[in-house]
């Protein structure tokens, strides 16, 4: 694997590609292999950029300042996942500089909380911690927690996923057989190793508004009883105990697809986070609301809201990113 | 529960620690007797109550039957009969009798129909009734003297590595090994994890891959080319094999650690010469069962050969319908008794052994391919459908996987070579270590993480 990885340091416009999302042996050796001066970006699907082509992410947009930036953005990277993630994998991104981004959609319903047995449809299952009593979502029995352990403890089961991913995709190799039934199976493990999404693929560039999206009305969970929130301040803990200089932006929300009651809530909830990030002392920047037209969905701008977003945050000193 | 999944590792390592603290003492028994049931209750504990029953009535039936006259046993052994096959045939087949009856009826006109039951199979009914059947009819022909202690007894009966997929092992060749301290010593625990690991590389890795295509083309076969239909036979004729086989090896891997050996079910089946010899290699232990227990005493070859062939068709046609209650099951044990029949009827013909072996493998093969189809089809309809497709060379869509090709070509040649002068080499300990690497290596970097159920479970 170190030898695929020579020479695919993360560069201004790079963002892993969509099928390496649950490698995460990958991600640590991708944490670890960009330059010592470049500021880390960790984040979900908002700071990944669904919407928005390569040079059109929050963080290419931030590359315009003196700092360089990376996009280690991972599609559905909730909290309590990103903790894990950085539990498990994060020792490469010791005493770098990281900027969070903190998308408040996980504090939207008490889904989120991870309670609910029969929630299966959770992102990034394997990162949810194991013994952890209060997450019963996406797997609660015994035999799940304890496949949870061995995947986050052992190497091994990394690496098997990173060589599935590399090689075959979502699919396993039985299935890439079948897929490709004329093609030798063996020949993707021997290419090289491609991590990056591939530039020049179309996005969908249509606002929340021609997607036809209703308002919403969500159910807000306070920090103080959010459990994503919990494991985000845990996050902050975890870096800055291990030398990080962190700072936090706040992303956007699309306010405009709230349902009265739900915005009311919503600027109810947002001084609450503001008052949290100020008692740990960290630079944090709230980011401004951004016109209907900027977003594709809840959470997700489109490549002018990044552009947008991007100005607000290397005009504020609080961010060093100059 | 399944070999294959976390929860049978704990109750093994639960299982194998007890019995290791046990084997000395006369507790043995009843410990494995307890993880036998719990292994059992898994699936469904109104399980439980069913074996115990016939376990309880054929231990009794045997105990009845020490010193007593031939009528009197006679008379015993009957009560088993009805119990067991009652039993099974009840579960198993009163709705195939049901819906049959339905269709005669219906076929003269009469507005008449019998109400079609929905039971729900228990796990392994085929293989635990056969067993205890085996014990009560050796106990009546004074073969083996019945068996005084209730739980050793009940132990062989369920004994979990072999209760719910067989080998269907001999009271002769089990209890004695349960009236003694079992050996455990390096050597099982070298011979029973390789043959656990590759029972596990048979079923996950190749199995189930296997599976993948032989699903989507007999999802809808009447879409289907020649070249896809032909392969999915093949694919099915090895998906059954390395199903069952590696089943039975996990059976036998896991027993072997115990201390306790289970007979070779399965002895490279696609080899065989002839459909006698497949007979001999494949379920070897059913095979026998139906030659012990009902070709010998329908007389066997005992009365000429025109009784024999009907012996030996009787039996083919009862051993289909052993393994599922419809008319496919029937329509391939038929097949197999005809080619039986023939062989008797050419079989010592000169021009027979002038065929070279390969050649007979090789047709042996075709011929039990081409019958697997009964096996999987989901119905005699649609078996004869698809021969049909295949020998009126239909041009398909579907671009036959090379790497599916090339496993089943591999798997074909791996049991020819077990069967010549090259199995030497493969017994060599260097040989043995790379292959138990290498199915490994594979389990660990590729094998999907959830594993299909048996195909032999339905039975």
């Amino acid at each position: 694997m170190n030898s695929d990885l020579r020479g695919v340091a993360p560069g201004p416009e790079t963002r892993l590609a969509k099928r390496f999302s649950d490698d995460y042996l990958l991600f640590e050796k991708l944490l670890g292999s960009g330059s010592a001066n470049q500021t880390v970006m960790l984040g979900d699907s908002v700071l990944w950029g669904i919407y928005a082509d390569d040079a059109s992410t929050l963080p290419a947009k931030l590359n315009a300042g003196s700092r360089p930036v990376v996009n280690l953005g991972v599609d559905g990277l909730h909290p309590v996942a990103m903790y894990t993630l950085i539990v498990k994998h994060g020792a490469t991104l010791r005493n770098r500089r990281v900027l969070l981004l903190s998308n408040p959609l996980w504090l939207s319903g008490p889904r989120h909380n991870l309670g609910d047995p029969q929630d299966a449809a959770v992102n990034h299952p394997g990162l949810l911690p194991p013994f952890d009593l209060r997450i019963r979502a996406g797997g609660s029995g015994w035999k799940a927690r304890i496949g949870r352990w061995i995947a986050n403890s052992w190497e091994f089961v990394g690496l098997r996923t990173h060589i599935r991913r590399k090689a075959y995709g979502d699919s396993t190799l039985s299935e890439w057989t079948l897929k490709h039934p004329a093609e030798n199976p063996l020949s993707p493990l021997l290419a090289p190793l491609q991590p990056w999404e591939e530039p020049g693929q179309r996005r969908d560039l249509r606002t929340w508004t021609r997607r036809r999206i209703s308002l919403q009305d969500w159910d807000w969970q306070a920090p103080a009883r959010s459990l994503q929130w919990e494991y985000f301040e845990k996050t902050l803990s975890l870096l800055q105990a291990q030398g990080n200089r962190v700072a936090v932006l706040v992303s956007p929300l699309n306010v405009h697809m709230m349902t009265e009651t739900t915005k009311a809530k919503y600027r109810e909830l947002q001084p609450q986070i503001e008052a949290r990030l100020k008692a740990r002392g960290l630079p944090y920047l709230l980011l401004k609301d951004l016109p209907s037209e900027a977003y594709a969905d809840a959470s997700h701008p489109l490549p002018a809201g990044y552009a947008t977003l991007a100005a607000e945050i290397l005009a504020n000193p609080a961010i060093p990113l100059e | 529960m399944l070999f294959h999944t976390w929860e049978f590792a704990v109750f093994f390592a639960i299982a194998f620690g007890g019995h290791l603290l046990l084997k000395r003492t006369r507790f043995m028994n009843h410990w494995l007797l307890a993880c036998s049931y719990v292994f059992y209750g898994w699936w469904n504990w109104l399980f439980l109550g069913l074996i115990l029953f016939t376990t309880s009535i054929d231990y009794a039936v045997a105990r009845g039957m020490a010193g007593k006259s031939l009528s009197i046993r006679r008379w015993l052994l009957s009560i088993s009969l009805v119990t067991n096959l009652g039993l099974l045939g009840f579960f198993k087949y009163s709705k195939f009798f049901a819906e049959t009856l339905n269709q005669l009826v219906a076929f003269t006109g009469i507005h008449l129909s019998v109400p079609v039951p929905h039971l729900l199979l228990p796990v392994g009914i085929s293989f635990f009734t056969f067993q205890s059947l085996s014990y009560t009819i050796d106990v009546y022909r004074e073969w083996i003297p019945a068996e005084r202690n209730f739980i050793k007894f009940a132990a062989f009966v369920a004994l979990f590595p072999q209760l719910v997929a067989g080998p269907i092992v001999r009271a002769s060749h089990l209890l004695p090994q349960l009236a003694s301290e079992p050996r455990i010593g390096k050597q099982n625990i070298l011979d029973g994890i390789p043959l656990f690991v590759a029972g596990l590389f048979k079923k996950v890795a190749l199995a189930d891959y296997l599976a993948l295509y032989v699903d989507r083309v007999f999802a809808s076969p009447e879409n289907q080319g020649s070249v896809a239909l032909l392969c999915a036979a093949w694919a099915f004729t090895f998906q059954i094999y390395f199903d069952f086989s590696g089943y039975t090896d996990m059976a036998r891997g896991v027993a072997r650690m115990m201390g306790f050996d289970l007979i070779l079910n399965f002895n490279n089946p696609y080899a065989a010469v002839s459909p006698r010899d497949f007979w001999q290699r494949w379920h070897i232990s059913l095979s026998q069962w139906f030659r012990d227990y009902v070709y010998v005493p329908l007389g066997g070859n005992r009365f000429g050969k025109g009784r024999a062939y009907f012996n030996v068709i009787l039996t083919m046609l009862l051993s289909g319908l052993w393994h599922g209650a419809a008319w496919t099951f029937l329509v391939w044990g038929g097949l197999h008794a005809a080619a039986r029949a023939i062989q008797g009827l050419c079989g010592d013909a000169p021009f027979f052994d002038r065929i070279p072996r390969i050649v007979k493998q090789l047709l042996m093969a075709h011929f039990a391919c081409l019958c697997w189809i009964f096996f999987r089809a989901g119905s005699v309809h649609e078996a004869t459908m698809i021969l049909q497709r295949i020998f009126s060379r239909i041009p398909g869509q579907e671009t036959v996987p090379v790497a599916l090709v090339c496993v089943m070509t591999i798997a074909w040649l791996w049991q020819l070579a077990s069967t010549s002068r090259v199995r030497s080499i493969m017994e060599q300990p260097w040989y043995r270590g790379a292959a138990l690497g290498s199915m490994v290596l594979y389990l660990v970097l590729f094998a999907s993480s959830t594993g299909g159920q048996f195909i032999y479970f339905q039975f």
